[in-house]
């Protein structure tokens, strides 16, 4: 049993005046330690996919199943548990919380939660990413690019979710600080992580297992990053 | 880190909006408190000197009347079967079940003498209870206090051609004029006012009284109850309430609590207003973060309790500052709105009341927010979604 499984997901936007069919009868699975690509042009609708892998977007019909329970049956309480549960996400404007420190972004799926040692779980977590207790204090505006993409690195991972769900995460950084976020992806899905990344951008693609290619809401393509080349 | 720790960060991020939240509620509480307060004080202050306003109860004997009239020209009347009224009749009215708010009984006997070949109305009063009654009083001359003082009205004084210090022979007894009443625009100006006991022993009606002035003042019961009190002690006797000054002030601390009730009110009205656009409007600006709680696991009510939070700490502090400016201004302004002099202190019970209520009513101002943030998606932390 893979660890993501998507069954006929179909995805329609607006009323029956104006309908807009975002996703086609998708249907793929990703196993943990997956590091996999959605690719695709704008308005081919991977970010639509990727916000139904989420379990934060219901698709119009076909299913969602995460470590074999079916997501959109759950009720939106229990949804919200599954996300803190399973998935850490990776946004493309990184989206710290801009008056919380660094440490406590880190801490922000922990502080929901009754037990202690909450601190030193973000800490362990910053240290991972390369980001020191000093540093941790610091506001996300007083940190370079690189460090704020690190610790919303550090944030997905702190739950220790199975799934890592990344939105075209370097599309807003510099090359050298998309690197480094690239790199801890690939060492995520080698921990055990499934990894699955939005991008539009070929070069994001150099260390993934897969490329899942949409378009026009259908996967046209799912195989190597060799074997689906995007068109710009 | 907790829920609470995002809450007061927010409040302390927003602060044009926590400021205006927080002064909307310290204003209202202000107000509201300082209404109250003043209102109360203006209520005790006429139960502690409700015999500075005269009597509000007069009582009479009962006496049975036939009007006399032919033609329709009224000629007269007829009274009989008159039961006079007794000295120990005081002890009867200060003995009724709400005897406690009876602050002045001052008996009268009133009967007519002829002074100096003029005729005039007599009134035996206990001058000491009588000077209290009657605070509005100006005597030109001494006050009278013993058994040989008279004391004038105006008119009177000038009808019998009498001044301070002058001696008057009332029924072959000489008295002194001890002080002449300045105008009161009243029956009280024509009268001559003598002892009572002396009154009672020149007319030979020894511990008779025409009627009682009573002055009386219930905070929890209406004047009529106490009225009704009498009126079951003494069958024998009439009792009637008398609007006068305390009763014309009560009906206008009644007004002004009316008033003070409906200002309250809009003053609460517009503060929840205030509150929830202010929280709508937060809430529509934080709606990417809202959406990275959500997406990173947390539930409705958890982004319910971090709305509702932040604006319960700052009804708490607006409340405490509320209470604080109250606790200031309610003396001065009691002066200047009420004529009170001395004003009720903010009491433990009214600051738990004022700041319970304040977040009582935050908190109904900040569910509708609360509930429309609980709501929102998480995929508004994707923006492109």
């Amino acid at each position: 049993m893979a660890l993501i499984e998507v069954d006929g997901v179909r995805k329609e936007y607006g009323d029956a005046a104006c309908r807009v069919v975002a996703l086609h009868e998708v249907s793929l699975e990703v196993e943990a330690g997956e590091y996999a690509a959605i690719m695709g042009p704008s308005g081919s609708g991977k970010t639509t996919l990727l916000s139904i892998l989420g379990a934060m977007n219901p698709p119009t019909s076909g299913s969602l199943r995460i470590d074999g329970i079916d997501v959109y049956d759950l009720s939106q309480e229990r949804q919200a548990d599954l996300r803190r549960e399973y998935i850490g996400f990776v946004f493309q404007q990184l989206e710290l919380v801009p008056y919380l420190s660094a440490l406590e972004n880190v801490m922000l799926p922990l502080a929901i939660l009754k037990e202690g040692g909450k601190r030193e779980r973000a800490l362990e977590v910053l240290a991972r990413v390369g980001i020191d207790e000093q540093k941790g204090r610091r506001l996300p505006s007083e940190l370079s690019g690189g460090e704020q993409g690190r610790v919303a690195i550090a944030r997905a991972i702190v739950n220790d979710p199975p799934i890592i769900l990344a939105d075209e995460p370097v599309g807003s950084l510099d090359t050298s600080t998309g690197r480094q976020i690239l790199d801890q992806l690939r060492t995520l899905a080698d921990g055990g992580h499934a990894v699955v990344m939005v991008t539009h951008n070929p070069d994001s693609t150099a260390d993934v297992d897969r490329v899942i290619q949409i378009l026009d809401g259908s996967v046209s393509c799912d195989d190597g990053p060799k074997f689906c080349a995007i068109p710009n | 880190m907790r829920l609470s720790s995002i809450a007061f960060r927010n409040v302390r991020r927003h602060l044009w909006r926590s400021a205006l939240v927080f002064v909307v509620i310290a204003a209202s509480v202000a107000v509201v408190t300082s209404l109250y307060l003043v209102t109360r004080s203006a209520e005790r202050d006429l139960e502690n000197k409700v015999d500075e306003y005269g009597a509000n109860i007069v009582v009479v004997p009962r006496s049975e009347e036939l009007p006399l009239s032919y033609g329709g020209v009224q000629v007269g009347g007829l009274t009989y079967d008159v039961e006079p009224l007794h000295m120990d009749d005081i002890a009867v009215i200060r003995g009724i079940e709400n005897g406690e708010n009876i602050n002045l009984v001052a008996p009268k006997l009133v009967d007519s003498a002829e002074v100096g070949g003029v005729r005039v109305l007599t009134v035996g009063v206990d001058w000491a209870s009588e000077l209290s009654l009657k605070r509005w009083w100006t005597v030109v001359g001494t006050s009278p206090s013993g058994a040989g003082d008279v004391l004038l009205g105006d008119r009177a004084a000038r009808h019998l051609g009498l001044g301070p210090g002058d001696p008057v022979e009332v029924r072959g007894e000489r008295l002194t004029v001890a002080g002449v009443l300045e105008p009161t625009g009243t029956q009280e100006d024509d009268l001559l006012f003598l002892d009572l006991g002396v009154a009672q022993r020149l007319w030979d009606r020894p511990d008779e009284v025409s009627f009682f002035e009573v002055a009386a003042w219930c905070a929890t019961c209406p004047i009529e109850d106490i009225n009704a009190q009498i009126s079951a002690e003494m069958p024998y006797a009439r009792v009637s309430a008398v609007l006068k000054a305390a009763e014309s002030r009560r009906i206008l601390i009644g007004q002004f609590r009316l008033f003070t009730l409906v200002l309250s009110v809009l003053m609460v009205l517009v503060g929840c207003l205030i509150v929830l656009v202010s929280t709508l409007s937060s809430v529509r600006a934080r709606r990417g973060e809202i959406g990275i709680f959500r997406s990173v696991g947390y539930r409705r009510q958890h982004i319910f309790k971090i709305i509702l939070l932040e604006n319960l700490a700052l009804a708490l502090v607006g409340g405490l500052a509320g209470l604080l400016v109250a606790a200031v201004v309610h003396a001065p302004m009691a002066r200047a709105v009420a004529q009170v002099r001395e004003t009720m202190p903010l009491s433990p019970t009214d600051l738990a009341l004022a700041l319970v209520a304040s977040l009582l009513v935050v908190l109904a101002a900040s569910l509708y927010p609360a509930g429309r943030a609980a709501a929102l998606s998480p995929t508004l932390a994707m923006k492109r979604v």
